[in-house]
């Protein structure tokens, strides 16, 4: 027996009623002084599968409001009962204090940009499919070019992006691609009132640069930004 | 298992206005639940169908990165 941790919250956000985590087990709130989780119990440690994946995402997008933002917790956030999960936590309050100020009435939106594939990109590039032993090598020297170049296209066309959406990013994190024709992978942190005006501006480079895809997703809990 | 929305969550028509959920790829999903997110405690246990399939732990990382070291350092190479 034991809980599993879903999102750090503010002791006065309760889940809805009838709030179902993994396993249609019930959602509840504990209090580590002033900071507050949403946790469930379970017999045994909730192995990791899709459904599973997806419903503690759902249980931490339930946390989340205008109002309110969670910290989100990675999958697998389990301990012998409350006690022990409350005292984890109560032992790291300022850190998560630190956070929820932070994340307070903004999400996460993600942007993945890649190359539109082309006949020439898309070459099969990889070693193994090459005979001799210079072809081997030059193969090689051709994907990792590839890979370098596409992360300085990356940042680059990150940068750009950034600079359009100016004080609207309230804070980002930008990662390699490692999809063959993806260039970079942004995460903004964006305020709920500037939504509108973020998506207007991924439109307009979606207008500007069509050799580009940019695929959007969210909002999300700022998974993204808990480090 | 359950794969049901969380019943009873309260309306967050901002979520789904921006967001509907069959919308989510689950690579998407998975990208941030099981590589982002903030950790408690020092350790990670994900296990599948009982067994602990990956163990995230600092004290495992860094007897990891010792070992390796030890292994590397003695007689210049592995």
């Amino acid at each position: 027996m034991g809980v599993y941790v879903y999102c750090i919250v503010g002791t006065e956000w309760t889940p809805p009623p009838q709030a179902t985590g993994i396993a249609d087990a019930a959602v509840e709130v504990a209090a580590a002084g002033a900071i507050g989780c949403w946790l469930s119990r379970h017999e045994e440690r909730p192995a990791v599968s899709a459904a599973a994946v997806r419903q503690h995402d759902r249980v931490v997008r339930a946390a989340m409001s205008r109002e309110h933002t969670p910290v989100p917790l990675r999958f697998g956030q389990w301990f012998a009962d409350t006690d022990a999960a409350c005292s984890a936590i109560d032992a790291d309050a300022a850190r998560w204090q630190e956070l929820l100020d932070r994340f307070e009435g903004a999400a996460e939106h993600g942007l993945r940009v890649a190359r539109l594939q082309t006949a020439d990109a898309a070459r099969d590039v990889r070693p193994a499919a090459v005979g001799t032993g210079t072809a081997y090598m030059t193969a090689l020297a051709r994907r990792e070019a590839d890979v370098a170049q596409r992360w300085r296209d990356g940042q680059t066309v990150a940068a750009w992006i950034l600079d359009r959406l100016g004080p609207i990013a309230r804070e980002n994190r930008m990662e390699r691609s490692e999809a063959g024709a993806g260039l970079v992978n942004l995460a903004v942190l964006v305020a709920w009132p500037d939504a509108d005006a973020y998506h207007t501006v991924i439109q307009g480079a979606r207008t500007a640069r069509v050799d580009l895809q940019f695929l959007a997703s969210g909002p999300w809990p700022p998974y993204s930004f808990v480090y | 298992m359950s794969d049901s929305p969380v019943r009873g969550s309260r309306p967050h028509g901002d979520l789904q206005r921006y967001s509907p959920d069959d919308e989510l790829s689950l690579a998407e999903v998975v990208n941030r639940v099981l590589d982002k997110g903030a950790v408690i405690s020092g350790d990670v246990v994900i296990s599948v169908a009982g067994v602990d399939l990956v163990y995230l732990g600092l004290k495992v990382l860094l007897s990891s990165v010792e070992s390796m070291r030890d292994r590397i350092e003695p007689g210049g190479g592995m």
